[in-house]
């Protein structure tokens, strides 16, 4: 951090920091800059994924999405968030004043503190905090604070009934989320996120993924229980508008509505980004070892964009799962922790630690078995593959039949 | 322990097989009609032939029976009727469809012996002021048409598409417009008032 | 945005300023899940995926505060229209509503019943009215494309935002 921001001055001024007398403000202008570059960063993101989500879903559902704001309607997401800055700000009538308007800053600042010790690429992280994924997730922890603040003070039963389900959800999720990523911190011995993934490889059999049949069950144990955490459908339960109007934000409107979905698709690339980085290899450069990597400026920035493919991956596999999956009730959410999770990630610890005893990373014979482990993979996305190739001819003839055109129309083709 | 253990194939692999089938659905067309202005036929030519739009009436082949007026079972059509003493001449003063309360039942049109009221296939109505839905289709007193017998009105061609009804409502706003920028405009619920007197 | 120096002048900023705003909330119509009798069906449908309304950018809340327009979809009983009157006031300014139906128009053919409302325009304004029993997809699809047209006629930075719900005025002066 201090030494990018020398670094920065350098570039910027061609005079060394420590002779000009400005450290110290050019310290906290520099803080300001990251802290703008990420919330810039987040909101774009947020916007951006909304839009994009519509379409992937519409697309799911046979329909075309919003299209007609702006070409190919890019700008949908330009005009609902100008559109909710312009409507009326309510705050009803015997809500807590104070804590309905300070509850969507909770909320907002929980996830936004979570970017700070996201790393993006090689060396680019805003802190690399020697506790970073611990921190994540204490920290987004915030967001049920807010959440719980926002429907305690809305003075409505929905909001209210939003906000405990938000807190039974979160309490519950918290335990599986931390156990699952022990045979990661077991694997690497340090809890920092550049560490991590520097443990592992570019290659995807040097994932911690592919490490052996534990980790992988590990792996679907946080996946499951960071969609939880982040409040994604099929886990959704806090805002559930067939149960509850709409859940903790019953009462919300204008500015302060739109932190929270913002805040829930910002969530989305922290869901991701954690993902992709503690499992699937961060921005590990397939062929180039970290000391290549960290010498060129081009290299960098290529493993910003192997990161950036990652998880953009991982947000695609989660808002498909969204738009297929129906919602879990609140028992069997419950269920789905104590009874599967749990008990599945403690039985994968003890494997993860006796597998590591037995089979060191280094040796030839893991090597060997994270092949294998790779090549069932590789088999499962092959098997992925065929059904939906099945899936598609088998409707194919009864379409061309019916409307006597191809229904080939693949996703990139813009209607 | 085996049903816990089937419990979680079968999630897994259920959640595998849906997400294959929403993955193939990207692959395919969206059936969405792009209304209303990436259409790639007018949406009239993909309705189906006996689609039950707005209302039309062909002033010219009415012959006055008043038929629909009593079929219609709430009363939507209203139809005054005129006779010359001398020449013993009919004539057709008024005809006035209110498609805002119309249920669209087809009973007038089925009984309609001349066909001279019938469904269009135009749809879209949407207006700022209810009072513009009442149609009406006698601008001046017209001859009621006599039936002969090598004729047959049912043979005859018809705007399918409502261009006329849609002339009308066009008409009729004009007229509303020119009209209200002269006079106060009426309070709404009194304009109900005696709209519910006249039908 | 409310200075009020800019706005008086009438200049050529504050009408493209107002073009802008107007566009933006045009292109996001939220529009409240009201369904009260059979229209409802067709309302849903119009989010399906044959006319797919989300194609404007409109999206269906199920909260009022978060909605910019109420489809009063189906026949309104005496009952519900208390219910009606609550959640207008309970939407945020600015605020439309759209009558889908004949019955929410006037009473459809439920006209002679002593327990229905004849046209939801007696208890609270309406902006465009849909007729059709029930509207088409399309016919509706067509009444929110009428309410795009009266947001961009409207003033929004002299009126600070809010509506005069005098829906004659505006109709009749446009
Ligand atoms: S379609 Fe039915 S409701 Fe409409 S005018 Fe004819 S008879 Fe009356
Ligand atoms: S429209 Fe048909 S049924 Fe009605 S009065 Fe004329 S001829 Fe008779
Ligand atoms: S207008 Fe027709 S379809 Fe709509 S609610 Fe009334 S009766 Fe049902």
């Amino acid at each position: 951090m201090k030494e990018n921001a020398n670094l920065l001055f350098v570039f910027l001024f061609k005079t060394p920091i420590e002779g000009s007398g400005y450290s110290l403000a050019w310290y906290i202008l520099f803080v300001f800059i990251i802290a703008g570059a990420l919330l810039f960063f987040a909101a774009n993101f947020a916007g951006i994924t909304s839009f994009i989500e519509r379409r992937i879903a519409a697309r799911i559902q046979t329909r075309v999405g919003p299209n007609v704001v702006g070409p190919q309607g890019i700008l949908q997401w330009v005009a609902d968030g100008i559109k909710l800055l312009l409507k009326e700000d309510l705050i009803p009538d015997r809500a807590d004043q104070f804590l309905f308007r300070v509850a969507p800053y909770f909320v907002f600042s929980g996830l936004f503190a979570a970017f700070v010790a996201l790393p993006f690429g090689y060396g680019i992280v805003a802190a690399d905090l020697n506790v970073g994924v611990y921190y994540i997730f204490a920290i987004t922890s915030l967001v049920v604070v807010g959440i719980i603040m926002g429907g305690w003070s809305s003075n409505s039963k929905w909001a209210l009934f939003g906000a405990l389900r938000s807190a039974a959800q979160i309490i519950s999720y918290e335990i599986p989320t931390a156990l699952s990523l022990i045979p990661v911190i077991m694997l690497t011995g340090s809890l920092s996120t550049q560490d991590i993934i520097k443990a592992q490889g570019g290659l995807p059999w040097d994932w911690f993924v592919f490490h052996s049949p534990f980790t992988f069950v590990c792996f679907v144990v946080f996946f499951i229980s960071a969609l939880a955490e982040g409040n994604r459908i099929p886990f959704d339960l806090p805002e559930a508008e067939s149960e509850l109007v709409s859940g903790y934000n019953t009462e919300y409107s204008g500015f302060r509505f739109l932190v929270f979905p913002m805040a829930e698709w910002a969530n989305l690339w922290v869901i991701a980004a954690m993902v992709s980085l503690t499992y699937l290899g961060g921005w590990q450069v397939p062929f180039v070892s970290i000391e290549t990597l960290s010498g060129s400026l081009v290299l960098i920035f290529l493993s910003v964009a192997v990161f950036v493919i990652k998880t953009s991956i991982v947000v695609f596999i989660v808002m498909q799962l969204r738009w297929t999956l129906p919602r879990v009730r609140v028992d069997q959410m419950t269920q789905l922790c104590w009874t599967y999770l749990v008990p599945f990630c403690l039985v994968a610890i003890v494997g993860t630690m006796i597998w590591m005893l037995i089979f060191p990373w280094e040796t030839r014979v893991a090597l060997l078995l994270r092949l294998m482990m790779f090549g069932i993979g590789f088999a499962f996305c092959f098997f992925y593959v065929r059904r939906i190739r099945f899936n598609y001819f088998n409707d194919k003839t009864a379409y061309e039949n019916l409307k006597k055109k191809s229904p080939w129309y693949p996703i990139w083709r813009l209607p | 322990m085996t049903p816990y253990f089937n419990a979680v194939a079968t999630t897994l692999y259920s959640i595998f097989e849906g997400m294959a089938v929403t993955t193939s659905y990207l692959f395919r067309r969206p059936s969405t009609i792009q209304y209303p202005n990436k259409l790639e036929k007018p949406l009239e030519e993909q309705l189906s032939d006996r689609y039950r739009g707005i209302l039309q009436v062909d002033t010219s082949v009415c012959i006055g029976c008043r038929i629909c007026e009593k079929t219609c079972p709430i009363d939507c059509i209203a139809i005054n009727l005129e006779k010359n003493k001398e020449t013993k001449e009919r004539f057709l003063t008024r005809f006035d469809i209110d498609i805002s309360k119309c249920m669209f039942c087809g009973l007038c049109s089925e009984n309609c012996s001349t066909c001279a009221i019938y469904h269009t296939k135009f749809f879209n109505g949407a207006t700022q002021n209810v009072d513009e839905l009442v149609v009406r289709f006698v601008d001046s007193p017209i001859v009621l048409y006599k039936h002969r017998k090598d004729s047959d009105p049912k043979t005859r061609e018809k705007d399918l598409s409502g261009v006329i009804v849609k002339q009308k409502m066009v008409k009729q706003r004009m007229k509303k417009q020119k009209t209200a920028k002269q006079e106060m405009p009426v309070n709404k619920i009194s304009k109900h008032k005696i709209k519910e007197e006249i039908l | 945005m409310k200075g009020n120096i800019i706005i008086t002048d009438n200049n050529c900023f504050v009408s493209t300023m107002d073009d802008v705003i107007n566009w933006m909330r045009k292109s996001s119509i939220w529009y409240l899940l009201f369904g009260t009798a059979c229209c409802a069906i067709e309302l849903m449908q119009t989010g399906g995926p044959r006319t797919d309304i989300d194609r404007i950018g409109s999206v269906f809340r199920s909260t009022p505060r978060q909605a910019d327009l109420m489809i009063v979809a189906g026949t309104v009983t005496y009952k519900m229209a208390e219910r009606i009157v609550l959640l207008y006031h309970q939407m945020a300014e600015p605020k439309y509503v759209l009558s889908m139906g004949s019955c929410a128009n006037c009473g459809g053919l439920f006209q002679n019943s002593y327990s229905v409302l004849k046209g939801v325009d007696k208890v609270i304004p309406v902006d465009v009215y849909v007729p059709g029993c029930p509207p088409r997809p399309e016919a509706l699809m067509e009444g929110i494309l009428k309410i795009q047209k009266i947001m961009m006629k409207e003033k929004f930075l002299k009126n600070h935002g809010e509506r005069k719900n005098d829906i004659k005025s505006l109709y009749y002066s446009g």
